[in-house]
């Protein structure tokens, strides 16, 4: 009787993994930042600190073991480390120092190579020796349109008030800006479709999910609080750090954006001023209370990452995207001041240096550590949409008490 | 011979306070009519052992009561010679320490120790050792790495060894090795065997005698007087004497045949010592000679299964984080996979776990290998569960290495073919291995003068052995040293009493030879027993065994006990005066009791306590000694047995239980409740238990009322 025949142990191939360590991936981690990933022992301690370890996977325990094997498809499409907010809790108690929030972090930028479209600027955004390509892009096309510009000599703005609508007018901006900003939305787009697809087949939808859009609603709710950031222990600051830099550049966005919309008002005849503005109109202390943000937020997070090594090891990648931000900041201010000292080269080199900064953070979004914003809320929107729920450790006067009972399920 | 007791009383350490130092002289001076008692304030001063030395002197005293602190204090300072006999009456740690001061019941507890052990005083006799001609070279048997070290330390400390090798060459099993784990500081690099030189300096070291290709016919004979004979190259005989013996004969690789649910008959599943001749051979190859260029270690490979060997060799972790390095130094692109229960790096190799781990090409991790198939084209994969990869996982490799265990070399050899009445080889303990006590004594065997070192030993790598090898060799000589004064081993170091045989009243029943843990006692043709002095520690288990009480030493004895146990004063009436008589363990409980005694844990006055060299001595004699002087309940304290017992004499707790059980039966024929006979595993750290098992158990008595016989 064929019923009694017994399955081949074959017959059970489907459920079981083919695994092939792969050695030059794990040269590549090791040589990108998470230079401690070996040695891991997989003792689990991590999972058992971690505020956002699901209920049936041991996070980030089991991402080390994916690291240490060099398994590049199950890393890149790893869902939890890109929920984890690097917070460090982990690293902080690991006790062989295999610094598992820096792992974290440089699979998240590994993930973004993986996925951003097209590859080549990814690798480009990555990549130390070949980054200065992406700042010579906007050097060269915001030259062009200045130069290019009709009516007058070139360096004619020199002259006169400094008013930098003169050097390059508000529509010559709108163009390149919001060209840039397509750009990087159908980049954007592309690259997160691929994420999406290895999240589905990774991570399928269980019967805890919730709807999509209270998924979107409740993550937007979860950014803008920081919840999940503020509770860490490890790097309280680095959530405050984070939320003047979030919301300091919202408020630059929101500000460019009015200027353009006060600047076609008036040009429609409406009664509207246009920049330069005076220094208590509402749009220029936006500007400024929110670039006031940035530059607090950009320093302390600056000064951390010099400073302390229990945020975890920053990689160039890191840094580049950072010194960015802090960069338009002060190319922003700095304009400000020379314009109102009048010192027209300085101002105007200023502003083009911080136009030339504006640009690689908005065309590049998805290939720089700002795709974190894209990744993560799309990571955090799905997690919520497919019922994936984290354990709490249990945290006691600013301890973490071990949970047995997590810990044993987690030891295999 | 003349018998003159005196008895002294120490009034130090609180004694004074808590009891009445003169009325316990007056127990000494009209009950026993001893010549001279006296007290003294602090009897180990100076001034205290100049006055019981003159006394010994003057009075012409041949044995001292000292009514003072437990014997496991000041033996020195009370040593006055052998043929003086010291008694000690710890009246400061039973009753000074451990119960209220100027109380009544105090008082008749010091007053019956005072009796307790001036009769035991006045019936013992000095030892006389046990004297012969001793051998003082000792015989190692294996030339292995172990031997060699053992051999080299006896001779480096001056005696002379014969060293005896099955086979033609020294080196044994490391002679196999392509290179070693690592031996020192800092633990992370492997080093090369190695050999030359350990085998030069054996091979040039004038008290060494070297038996090449030769195996032990038989060894017969105790310790300071082995008499060895030796197979020489399979036919001539060689004989010699040795003092002491040193087996270290290593372990055997588990027979990886046996593990065919590892897939061990496919061609590229081979065991760990094959994978290490592969790698001494210079070349990492399948068996169709293509290179291997993945390579999976699995651990625990038969071992710490109940289907093969059940417990843990403690180092084929490291070795296989050795190998897995043999594989990458092969080439930068070679991979090896190791996958463990649990990495065991004992000690110091946590250090080489650390630097194998650190290489990106080691892959390890924790899982189940529940399968392991061969591929058509000979690689093979292998099926590991429960990984904490996460899934059921397989991993393709082109080589398999399954990581065996050890057994001894003693399994189905006896080795030394040892001429006892008991048998030709060492008795096995947990798992197989001739240990007699990991606990305690690590290189001892049941065997007096027969010590263990290196993987016959216990499983363990070559640096342990190296260890180990010089801690057998330290026994060893300990022995013959020990034994050429006549005195006994370990654990009662120095003791010249051995068991006397009133062999006219011996009825053959052989309980004494079967007994005696260490193989001391043989039988002539007729069934009678006889003594190999040096082989006895001294335990009394023979005496306690004895159904006709025929064996005795010298200061101990069935009578010695019975007396003391008679001579305490029971009074007649139960209410508030029950009697509970408690046999205690020298070496567990009675150290137990002094801890009690240091930490001033009080207990019940109604307890009177005698030290036995081993429960296992008990003999049954005395429960009925105790029952009808009058005593309530009987507690005999002893280590704990089982698995991992504790007894310094193998099983004594266990005999005295099976004894024990012997009495029931009859207590319950005199209408008596046979838990009036109680036995507690104690041991040393449990002290702080103890009062309250007397607390119970004198509460349990008090339910039972009085013993019947109680003034009878």
């Amino acid at each position: 009787m064929t019923e009694t025949m017994t399955q081949p142990v074959t017959g059970s191939a489907n459920e079981r993994v083919a695994i092939n360590g792969d050695l030059e991936f794990v040269q590549r981690l090791l040589g990108s930042g998470a230079a401690e990933l070996k040695y891991c022992y997989q003792c689990s301690t991590c999972t058992v600190v971690c505020p956002i370890t699901p209920d049936e996977s041991p996070f980030p325990r089991k991402e080390m073991v994916y690291a240490q094997f060099g398994l590049k498809e199950k890393l890149v499409s790893s869902l939890d480390s890109w929920l984890c907010i690097h917070c460090n809790d982990c690293s902080t108690h690991c006790p062989r120092g295999a610094e598992p929030g820096d792992v974290m972090n440089v699979i998240r930028s590994m993930s973004i190579v993986h996925f951003a479209r097209p590859a080549f600027l990814a690798a480009a955004a990555q990549s130390p020796s070949r980054i200065w390509m992406l700042f010579l892009i906007p050097m060269i096309i915001i030259a062009a349109v200045i130069m290019g510009l009709p009516g007058g000599s070139a360096f004619g703005f020199l002259s006169g008030t400094i008013v930098f609508s003169r050097m390059m007018p508000v529509p010559a901006i709108d163009v390149v800006f919001i060209s840039a900003i397509a750009f990087a939305g159908v980049t954007a787009l592309l690259s997160i479709l691929g994420f999406l697809r290895a999240l589905v087949v990774e991570y399928p939808r269980n019967g805890g999910g919730e709807p999509l859009l209270t998924a979107i609603m409740g993550t937007v709710m979860d950014v803008f609080s920081h919840r999940k950031f503020f509770e860490c222990t490890t790097s309280k600051s680095r959530a405050g750090a984070h939320a003047l830099v979030m919301y300091g550049f919202i408020g630059l966005f929101i500000t460019t954006t009015a200027v353009g919309i006060l600047y076609y008002m008036n040009q429609f005849g409406m009664d509207a001023q246009v920049s330069p503005y005076d220094f208590f109109h509402p749009v220029k202390v936006l500007g400024n209370v929110s670039g006031t943000l940035a530059f607090l937020g950009c320093s302390a997070m600056l000064a951390r990452r010099m400073s302390s090594s229990k945020s975890g090891t920053a990689t160039a990648f890191d840094w580049t995207f950072l010194w960015v931000l802090f960069m338009i900041v002060i190319t922003g201010f700095g304009s400000q001041v020379f314009r109102i000292f009048d010192l027209a080269i300085p101002a105007y080199g200023i502003y083009y240096v911080h136009l030339v900064l504006v640009f690689f953070l908005l065309a590049y979004m998805p290939y720089t550590k700002m795709g974190h914003m894209l990744f993560r809320t799309a990571a955090m929107i799905y997690a919520r949409w497919s019922g994936r729920t984290a354990v709490r450790p249990v945290i006691k006067d600013g301890q973490v008490i071990v949970n047995r009972s997590r810990f044993d399920r987690y030891k295999r | 011979m003349a018998n003159k007791t005196g008895v002294y009383i120490c009034s130090g350490c609180e004694i004074g306070e808590a009891t009445n130092v003169e009325e316990l002289q007056q127990v000494a001076l009209k009950e026993f009519r001893v010549p001279v008692c006296k007290t003294h304030p602090i009897l180990c001063s100076e001034e205290g052992v100049n006055m019981l030395k003159g006394d010994l002197e003057n009075e012409g005293l041949d044995r001292l009561v000292l009514g003072a602190c437990s014997r496991r204090y000041h033996g020195e300072t009370f040593d006055f010679g052998k043929d003086v006999v010291v008694e000690r009456a710890p009246l400061r740690e039973y009753v000074s320490w451990t119960q209220p001061h100027q109380e009544e019941d105090t008082q008749m507890m010091a007053a019956d120790y005072i009796r307790m052990h001036t009769t035991a005083a006045q019936m013992k006799q000095p030892a006389t050792p046990f004297v012969q001609n001793t051998e003082k070279a000792l015989l190692v048997v294996g030339g292995g790495v172990t031997g060699m070290t053992s051999a080299l330390e006896s001779a480096k400390a001056g005696y002379a060894v014969h060293l005896v090798e099955k086979e033609d060459r020294l080196g044994g099993f490391a002679r196999q090795l392509h290179r070693r784990i690592p031996s020192g500081s800092p633990y992370e690099l492997t080093q090369s065997p190695d050999l030359d030189e350990l085998i030069r300096e054996v091979e040039s070291h004038g008290k060494i005698t070297l038996h090449m290709s030769s195996t032990i016919a038989s060894i017969a004979g105790a310790p300071g007087d082995f008499s060895v004979h030796l197979n020489v190259n399979g036919s001539t005989q060689e004989s010699l004497r040795a003092g002491a013996v040193v087996l270290a004969s290593g372990g055997k690789p588990y027979d990886a045949s046996k593990l065919t649910h590892l897939g061990i008959a496919h061609d590229n599943v081979i065991s760990s010592v094959e994978f290490e001749q592969l790698a001494a051979s210079g070349k990492i190859v399948r068996k169709d000679g293509q290179e291997a260029k993945s390579v999976a270690f699995i651990q625990c490979a038969g071992s710490r299964d109940p289907n093969h060997l059940p417990y843990c060799s403690s180092f084929c972790c490291t070795v296989s984080l050795k190998q897995a390095g043999y594989v990458r130094e092969s080439g930068a692109d070679k991979k090896a996979y190791v996958i463990y229960r649990d990495m065991i790096t004992p000690g110091q190799y946590e250090n080489f776990y650390r630097a194998q781990q650190n290489d990106p090409g080691i892959f390890l991790t924790k899982g189940d290998v529940s399968g392991v198939h061969e591929n058509a084209d000979k690689t093979v994969t292998v099926d590991v569960d429960n990984s904490l990869l996460g899934e059921k996982v397989a991993i393709d490799v082109d080589l398999v290495v399954l990581a065996i265990g050890i057994e001894a070399s003693t399994k189905d050899d006896p080795i030394l073919n040892l001429q006892y009445r008991q048998g030709p080889s060492l008795p096995d303990q947990k798992y197989g291995f001739p240990d007699s006590h990991f606990i305690c004594f690590p290189y001892e065997t049941q065997r007096t003068g027969i010590f263990t070192a290196g993987a016959v030993h216990q499983p363990m790598d070559m640096n342990f052995s190296r260890k180990d090898a010089a801690g057998a060799a330290l026994k060893a000589i300990q022995t013959v040293e020990l034994t050429s004064q006549g005195k006994t081993v370990h654990p009662r170091v120095g003791d010249e009493t051995f068991p006397v045989f009133r062999l006219d009243q011996c009825t053959q029943c052989k309980r004494c030879t079967e007994e005696c843990p260490f193989g001391v006692l043989e039988e002539d043709e007729h069934g009678t027993p006889f003594i190999h002095e040096a082989r006895c520690r001294g335990c009394g288990v023979c005496m306690g065994a004895c159904p006709v009480r025929i064996i005795s030493f010298k200061d101990y004895s069935v009578d010695i006990i019975g007396d003391m146990i008679k001579s305490i004063e029971i009074p007649d009436e139960f209410e508030e005066k029950p009697r509970i008589l408690i046999f205690a363990c020298e070496n567990d409980t009675v150290p137990a009791f002094d801890m009690m005694a240091l930490e001033r844990i009080k207990y019940s006055p109604y307890v009177r306590i005698i030290p036995l060299r081993c429960l296992g001595g008990t003999n049954l004699v005395w429960v009925s000694d105790a029952l009808s002087v009058g005593f309530d309940g009987v507690m005999f304290m002893g280590c704990k047995y089982g698995d991992d017992y504790q007894c310094h004499f193998i099983k004594g707790s266990e005999l005295a239980k099976t004894r024990l059980s012997k009495v029931e039966e009859t207590l319950s024929r005199l209408q008596l409740e046979p838990e009036r006979i109680r036995q507690y595993e104690v041991s040393m750290n449990d002290y702080k238990q103890v009062a309250k098992l007397i607390e119970n158990f004198a509460a349990d008595i008090e339910d039972y009322g009085p013993n019947p016989f109680k003034g009878m």
